[in-house]
């Protein structure tokens, strides 16, 4: 083999431009489809686990190593500022946020039921959660924090049970850490509309340094919440943390929401099933213009061989050529493919309808996603390339057993 | 770590003393007669509890007064935070006064899941209805001593239907004084789920009896809860109507 | 009529070119109608296992129950609802219920959870509780005081089958109740169950303790289709008005996220396989009329008007069409019947979907709305593949396309 092959199979394909672009382009499709349909995948469901994270778990987050299995503020950590600082600084940390949790008793007047108390830093949860954007109107988000009245920012529905307005006093009791009393008053800042029901009827939301002092733990805190950007690998995330962390539990959110990512390992399985098909498809369609290709050209085989091209020779050369349309295609519709998915990354398809609804009151995004990672085009690039190489060997089947006489004459 | 104690049994074992005659042999008339002596009596205490951890520990004291089985009241005096924090039993109805909020609560269910205070003490069992009479089947199953008293070891076996845990109880009750010196509280399987002992015994309020328990959860190294009488007063004069809401927010 | 004749034998007189193009389109829309079942069968049955074993399709409540579990807020009339489901044949199952929350307690701890009063029976024709229960049965005779636990409660209380548990509640005058229960069966609970402990008791035994007679707190109704739940519910939400009624959808607004999201994505799926299928029949097409330059240009040379060539390709692709089409659709119909009965094992891929109580095997399902659906589509593609073909094979210069190749 030498550039002489390929030249010649190169200007090969030239020779007939019309059947050359069919063929590449059915590799350009293949590759094109696939590649959309894996990026739509991944960033749907990239999306789902983003969502969710954003909620309530966070990609990562640092806690007691007994916490997951009885998360009482037993089971808490120490942290401070500059620890804390450190966690931002991590690579692919976007936001690193401390939390204190605890179910307590919440009474208002007569009426009293338990709820979830969430020691929060309010600026960065708002920057990820939005919540000032989901305050009922009549109440407000944080303020300034005061020693003497500490604020607290309650569930909608939570409020609507126990009649709170902005400016009612909220009382809670509970048990702090070892064990001790903790009993909290605050006022009633406003009323946050969180999309989840039984969100909204179990949280309350105050400042984490109240949360400590309420629960007498103070410096510590039952969890530390990342959220990861966008490109980042959870797993140097989690490493990271784990190692600024290192008596405690690094978890991802896999292992906080297992039930969500079973949800999506199966919905993936059945992606597999769908790219199957798919490649079938497009295989076949390869296959199919390979064949006809074959059949068009046998007179120019059988004449070729006849003067004197050895059969091998002339394999190769159609090899060489299959390759390369599929080289052509591939590279080409990879190309192609990511203006197109980079446009629909900077103006997503929105979603409509119910959807769209339900997205907004959880204060979710509501579009539709794609992902755009080097992986995703390798990956279908390669099995095209693949199927086409593969494809290509039909044709030296043809060649070994083509019957020169017969050929000639067609 | 929400251990159930027998803290009717800690009662039982305070008024146990007031069975003052010996002629008590069998089991069943050693209980009647501390049941009997339970329902008609009163108590005032004051007592420091020390909570022990593996890696922490903490003393509370408190005050508290009891008529009969049925009504309790307990004030935290130490240490200052939770200074004034009163309890309240009624019946099978627990309330808690808050100083700090100035609120009375009343304890819903979910809340008496936990443990008292931190301790090995649970809130439920302060509901919780059983009688040791009724709802076990008694036998005096050996003699054995305890801190150099010869007491007759009872063994307790709950009734299937009785509400209660265990699946067996062990006593020891000292022959001369009633005292309860020890509890063992096993689970259906057999297995040992706590020891209530005694450390000291003493005179208190012009009897004998043990003025300083501890509570110890078997599967838990370092574990324990101990309480220790300052004070007893076996006549205080109390009446039901100093069991009330009310009455919580003026100690 | 000529023409078809013509169109019909010019499809037949190369044989391998036809079969291969019949043969990618029965491919291509056996594989879009088979994946189009497959998501549905997969979707709907992801969406099944959740109701089933939690939410169920509709739940009606007395009115202020969830907010305070007060025992006394019943259902208004819990014999006239109990009845009206009994008859009604949009109702597949259904299970009145006692709720209760207070106390569990064995020897080694004592923990909050929710006491639920239950015919074993009517219970696992909803919820599949009975299916459930690994270990001991579910009140597998009359004794009273019976209880089923999760496996989760088990290991914190440390007690197996026959010990006993305590359970403490408030009545219906607000005073605490105390019982003995004899756990007859633990049952698998799903991986992150949310809120706190549920045991099961008969709600008999439950009513006695609570004293509330034959009232009940809830009712978890189990339709026979998906697609009367919302008018189910909202025909009971109007006849019990007293009563809280809610379709699922409005009870876990999670699951309808996960779910919708899904079916918009899927669309998008269809819509690709769609195009990539119409690709592929332009294409074979195309090079189909390529490879009959010469004879289209013999024909257009010897008289065969333009209009009439452009007929005779698109005919002979709509014939193929209705070759393939059909019989696309028919080895479709096959797969998707075998399948739907004898499911496809996914567990290779998802291992851990089966230990998690959700189903690994996907039985494809689809109804005859859409096959029809799918048949329009093809047609149409068919159609829209057939012109260019023919565009290309009238634009031909005859003396040109004699002379070529």
């Amino acid at each position: 083999m030498n550039a002489l092959w390929w030249t010649l199979a190169w200007r090969n394909l030239w020779r007939n431009k019309r059947r050359t672009v069919i063929t590449a382009g059915s590799a350009f499709f293949a590759v094109f489809f696939a590649v959309v349909m894996q990026s739509v995948t991944y960033g749907v469901f990239g999306k789902m686990i983003e969502d969710m994270a954003r909620l309530s778990t966070g990609h990562v987050q640092v806690q007691d190593s007994l916490y997951l299995a009885e998360p009482t503020p037993d089971h808490s950590l120490e942290l401070d500022a500059a620890r804390l600082l450190e966690a931002q600084k991590i690579d692919g940390a976007m936001a690193v946020m401390p939390r204190l949790e605890a179910i307590v008793l919440a009474s208002s007047g007569d009426r009293s039921t338990p709820v979830q108390v969430i020691g929060i830093e309010p600026a960065a949860e708002d920057s990820v959660n939005r919540f000032t954007e989901r305050i009922r109107t009549g109440g407000q988000y944080f303020g300034e924090p005061r020693a003497d009245l500490p604020e607290a920012v309650v569930g909608a529905a939570l409020g609507d049970q126990l009649g709170l307005s902005p400016g009612d006093t909220l009382f809670t009791i509970g048990q702090g850490y070892h064990g001790v009393p903790a009993y909290g008053r605050f006022r009633v800042a406003g009323l946050l509309e969180l999309g989840n029901p039984e969100l909204s009827k179990r949280l309350v939301y105050v400042q984490l340094a109240d949360a400590q002092h309420a629960f007498r733990m103070e410096g510590r805190v039952t969890g530390v919440v990342c959220m990861a950007d966008p490109a980042a690998d959870l797993e140097d995330v989690q490493a990271e943390l784990a190692a600024l962390f290192p008596n405690q539990a690094a978890r991802l959110w896999s292992d906080l929401m297992p039930d969500l990512e079973q949800t999506l390992e199966g919905k993936l399985a059945g992606n597999y099933i769908i790219l199957f098909i798919l490649y079938l498809i497009i295989g076949f369609g390869l296959f199919s213009t390979v064949l006809m290709m074959m059949s068009e050209r046998q007179k120019e085989f059988g004449i070729l061989i006849s003067v004197g091209t050895g059969r091998r020779t002339l394999a190769a050369m159609v090899y060489l050529e299959v390759a390369l349309l599929g080289l052509l295609g591939v590279g080409l519709g990879s190309l192609a493919v990511w203006p197109f998915l980079e446009y629909f990354d900077a103006n997503p398809v929105q979603l409509r309808g119910d959807l769209r609804e339900l997205h907004e009151q959880y204060g979710l995004e509501p579009i539709l996603p794609v992902m755009i990672e080097p992986f995703i085009f390798f990956n279908q690039a390669a099995v095209v390339l693949g199927m086409a190489l593969t494809v290509g060997l039909y044709p030296l089947r043809v060649l070994k057993r083509l019957d020169i006489l017969k050929a000639s004459r067609s | 770590m929400n251990v159930n104690p027998a803290s009717r049994l800690v009662l039982l074992l305070l008024l146990l003393a007031q069975v003052l005659t010996l002629s008590a042999q069998t089991a069943r008339e050693y209980l009647e007669r501390a049941e009997e002596a339970m329902r008609g009596s009163e108590l005032r205490a004051e007592m420091t509890m020390t909570i022990v951890r593996p890696t922490w520990e903490r003393e509370m004291s408190l005050t508290s007064w009891a008529l009969g089985a049925d009504r309790a009241m307990m004030v935290i005096t130490a240490p200052a935070r939770d200074a004034g924090t009163v309890f309240l039993k009624r019946d099978r109805e627990v309330w808690n006064w808050v100083p700090q909020l100035e609120r009375v609560i009343k304890m819903p269910p979910s809340m008496m899941a936990q443990s008292w205070m931190g301790t090995d003490f649970s809130n439920d069992d302060l509901v919780r209805e059983s009688s040791v009479l009724r709802d076990y089947i008694h036998a005096i199953v050996g003699e054995e001593d305890v801190m150099g008293r010869p007491c007759a070891v009872i063994e307790l076996t709950p009734l299937p239907d009785a509400p209660v845990v265990w699946g067996k109880v062990r006593m020891w009750v000292d022959r001369t004084d009633f005292l309860q010196l020890k509890v063992e509280s096993y689970d259906e399987f057999g297995d040992l789920v706590q020891t209530l002992e005694t450390l000291e015994i003493g005179e208190l309020g012009g009897r004998t009896l043990p003025v300083a328990v501890q509570v110890v959860p078997a599967d838990e190294p370092g574990h324990r809860t101990e309480m220790r009488y300052d004070a007893l007063d076996f006549s205080p004069n109390l009446d039901e109507g100093f069991f009330t809401v009310s009455q919580m927010q003026d100690l | 009529m000529m023409l078809l004749s013509i169109a019909y034998r010019n499809i037949w007189r190369n044989p391998v070119r036809s079969l291969v193009v019949i043969g990618s389109m029965v491919l291509g829309i056996w594989g879009g109608t088979f994946i189009v079942g497959f998501f549905s069968g997969m979707t709907q049955q992801q969406l099944e296992d959740m109701l089933r074993q939690e939410v169920s399709h509709v739940q009606i409540h007395g009115q202020g129950f969830l907010d305070q579990f007060d025992p006394t807020d019943t259902l208004q009339a819990t014999g006239a609802l109990t009845a009206a489901l009994a008859l009604d044949e949009r109702v597949e199952s259904f299970s009145a219920r006692l709720v209760g929350v207070g106390l569990i307690a064995s020897a080694r701890l004592t923990t909050g959870g929710m006491v639920v009063g239950i015919d074993a029976d009517a219970e696992s024709a909803v919820t599949q509780l009975g299916d459930r229960v690994v270990e001991g049965a579910l009140f597998a005779t009359d004794r009273p005081n019976q209880v089923v636990i999760g496996t989760r409660l088990a290991e914190r209380l440390h007690v197996g089958v026959k010990n006993k548990i305590v359970v403490t509640l408030p009545n219906r005058e607000g005073e605490m109740v105390s019982t003995a229960l004899r756990v007859a069966g633990i049952y698998r609970e799903r991986a992150a169950a949310k809120a706190g402990a549920r045991i099961y008791m008969p709600a008999r035994d439950l009513a006695g303790l609570m004293g509330v007679g034959a009232a009940r707190h809830e009712v978890a109704v189990f339709a026979r289709d998906l697609s009367v739940v919302q008018g189910l519910a909202a025909d009971y939400a109007g006849q019990f008005g007293g009563d809280l009624v809610r379709p699922w959808n409005a009870i876990s607004p999670e699951l309808r996220l996960i779910s919708e999201s899904y079916d918009q994505y899927v669309l998008i799926i269809i819509a690709i396989i769609l195009l990539a299928l119409l690709f592929g029949i332009v294409n074979t097409m195309l090079m189909a009329v390529l490879e009959r330059t010469r004879e289209l240009g013999v024909l257009m040379a010897v008289g065969l008007t333009r209009v009439k060539v452009f007929w005779m390709i698109l005919l002979e692709t709509v014939m193929i069409g209705s070759i393939g089409g059909p019989l696309g659709l028919l080895v479709a119909w096959g797969t998707i019947e075998w399948t739907g009965v004898n499911g496809i094992d996914l567990s290779r891929y998802a291992e851990s979907l089966e230990a998690y109580g959700l189903s690994a095997h996907v039985y494809p399902t689809l109804d005859t709305g859409g096959y029809v659906e799918i048949l329009i589509m093809v047609v149409a593609a068919s159609l829209i593949a057939a012109l260019f073909p023919a565009l290309h094979a009238i634009r031909l210069k005859p003396m040109d396309a004699i002379r070529s190749q």
